[in-house]
């Protein structure tokens, strides 16, 4: 934005606080005499600059409006965290496949976070995640991970009344109670999704999965399934990535288990789905090149500003 | 290595050690050498060496008096006695195996146990038979009683007290161990030990779970409980067991066993339509392929008409 003066003044405002060029005022005043200006008071308030910044210009003779003009170079902007951002690019893609979005309590209650999910109290499938369980009434926990929406969601449909096909997306924070280092946080974000229909195949979770990740990685990266175990889902398959030529694990899946999807309210008779769950620091970290979980929640601006 | 994640492979005396991540829907079959090597066969199209031991011939008469009083924990009990004679000698693969998977060895006889636990997968427990004072019963604790624990890795083992949902052993004088979890110190296994009583048993997954958690005593034979192992491992585990003993003391003499095992495994029966295979992968698997993995893992397949 420019600024410009009604006549030409004489006077320089800067040839009094620096030998400046010898040249004869113009009267057209270019921004950078105005960048030149907040530079000299670059150590100062951002409040203390505008009222010097007034004061010299109105000794100028200058007309004292736009001193934001001045002083707007000096304003620190502000920056989404990595984590943010990420999350927001990958609901963006589920959203162009229509799905929707849904948000879960980071205070959970035993029933949701394990028993729906098929893991019953007594076996061993609970040891697969540390929990923090919350002293006090109720068996309540903090979220071991984001499935658990999946629950709620379905739960949600059914007292309204909606049938299937669901397709929901569930980002959310979830918590281990594990010692942290350069690679495990207690803390972490995850990014849950549920796709409910009539007949659901791995070959549907292969081509959603296959979409996010080109969106997210860029179009030369391949996906590809290993067998693996979760109680929720059957089969269950744990998603590697090829990132930079390397294949990294990525993400668990899977065809939701008949348990689930009765907990949930409707009959695994008639319909199935499919979920999956990212591990967003994971992602982040990838395609970052950021070495260190713990970085993501320090809360260094020194740090977030880099994004 | 297809389902299971290799977590490292080592360099341990000439042959590499594999340290495999079990997850809880393999660990009743997998968590034994047997069952990893059973696994790569398949993988590979190796076959497994056929190495099922036969037990030695029973020498000794008399039978140990077991009685098992509560049937719903304790699916199976198979004991016996061995006497171990004078004579005892080093099995050669023993001890470097145990101690290329991390294992400390401690006496002849422990070893033999604890090597046939990683075998095979059955976990075996040894009472001194000199120190148990009448018939060995099974059953849930009572509130109150104390026992205390072997403890072979520091010193000296801690004494627990018990509440109803614990389950133990016990003779006349009190219980002897913590069944499925950890043997007593009274009757536990010393250098004196002449006469044995072997227990290979199987008990109900999550009351083991219940009680190791409560008293923060995970062990490797309730890790195995826990994820329920057959109870037709127990035979297996004992045949290979008196085998090893066999060559551990050459002048050994077994009593034959009692096996207490009330309901019998029954063999489950599964009815699918083939066609599940290609709607649930979206992609198409040969049924003779499909038959031929099954059979691979001991699955009897059947095709019924229409």
């Amino acid at each position: 934005m420019t600024v410009t003066l009604g006549s030409g003044r004489a006077a320089d405002p800067l040839a009094s606080s620096m030998a400046a060029s010898a040249d004869p005022p113009s009267p057209r005043l270019t921004r950078s005499r105005y960048s030149n200006m907040a530079m000299i008071r670059k150590t100062c308030t951002y409040r203390e600059t505008n009222r010097k910044a007034s004061v010299t210009a109105e000794r100028a003779g200058f007309m004292p409006f736009e001193y934001n003009a001045i002083v707007r170079p000096m304003q620190p902007e502000g920056h989404i965290h990595p984590l943010s951002r990420t999350i927001r690019e990958i609901c963006s893609v589920f959203f162009e496949l229509g799905f929707e979005a849904a948000l879960g309590p980071e205070l959970e209650d035993e029933y949701h976070n394990f028993d729906a999910l098929n893991i019953p109290a007594d076996h061993p499938s609970r040891d697969m995640q540390d929990t923090f369980w919350v002293k006090g009434e109720g068996r309540r926990l903090l979220a071991t991970q984001t499935s658990a929406i999946q629950i709620r969601y379905m739960e949600a449909k059914k007292k309204a009344g909606v049938e299937p096909p669901f397709r929901v997306i569930a980002p959310g924070k979830v918590f281990r109670n594990e010692a942290t280092d350069a690679t495990h946080e207690a803390q972490f974000f995850q990014l849950e999704g549920l796709y409910v229909d009539r007949r659901v195949s791995l070959a549907h979770l292969k081509g959603v999965l296959e979409r996010a990740f080109k969106a997210v990685f860029g179009d030369r990266t391949g996906i590809r399934f290993r067998p693996s175990y979760f109680p929720f889902v059957e089969p269950a398959v744990e998603v590697d990535a090829e990132v930079g030529g390397k294949w990294l694990e990525v993400l668990g899946a899977g065809l939701v288990h008949p348990k689930v999807l009765e907990a949930g309210g409707l009959d695994p008779a008639k319909w199935q789905g499919l979920a999956f769950a990212f591990g967003i620091d994971r992602i982040v970290m990838l395609k970052h090149g950021i070495d260190d979980i713990r970085l993501l929640y320090g809360g260094d601006l020194r740090f977030s500003s880099q994004f | 290595m297809h389902a299971f994640e290799v977590e490292s492979v080592a360099e341990a005396g000439g042959d590499q050690v594999l340290d495999i991540k079990v997850l809880p829907d393999r660990a009743h079959y997998c968590l034994s050498h047997k069952g990893v090597a059973m696994e790569i066969s398949i993988l590979t199209g190796e076959p497994c060496r056929d190495r099922a031991a036969e037990g030695p011939a029973a020498k000794l008469s008399a039978k140990p008096d077991i009685r098992v009083e509560d049937q719903a924990f304790c699916r199976r009990y198979i004991g016996r006695y061995a006497e171990l004679g004078g004579t005892v000698r080093a099995v050669p693969h023993v001890r470097p195996l145990l101690e290329a998977i991390g294992e400390r060895a401690i006496s002849p006889l422990v070893d033999a146990a604890n090597f046939v636990m990683f075998d095979v997968g059955q976990p075996l427990h040894a009472f001194d038979a000199d120190l148990v004072e009448g018939p060995m019963v099974v059953r849930a604790a009572r509130k109150g009683e104390r026992i205390a624990l072997l403890d072979s890795s520091s010193g000296a083992g801690r004494e627990v007290e018990l509440i109803e949902t614990d389950h133990v052993i016990v003779d006349d004088l009190g219980p002897l161990a913590i069944a499925g979890v950890k043997g007593g110190r009274r009757a536990g296994i010393t250098g004196a030990t002449r006469r044995v009583i072997i227990e290979s048993a199987n008990f109900d997954p999550a009351a083991v779970r219940r009680t190791a958690a409560r008293l923060d005593l995970r062990s490797e034979s309730s890790k195995r409980f826990e994820n329920e192992i057959t109870p037709e491992l127990a035979a297996h585990g004992m045949a290979e067991i008196s085998a090893l003993m066999a060559e551990a003391f050459p002048e050994a003499a077994f009593s034959p066993v009692v096996d207490a095992y009330p309901v019998k495994a029954e063999r489950t029966v599964m009815a699918f339509d083939p066609s599940l295979i290609e709607s649930r992968l979206g992609a198409a698997v040969p049924l003779e392929r499909a038959k031929g993995i099954l059979s691979s893992m001991g699955i009897g397949v059947e095709e019924a008409g229409g």
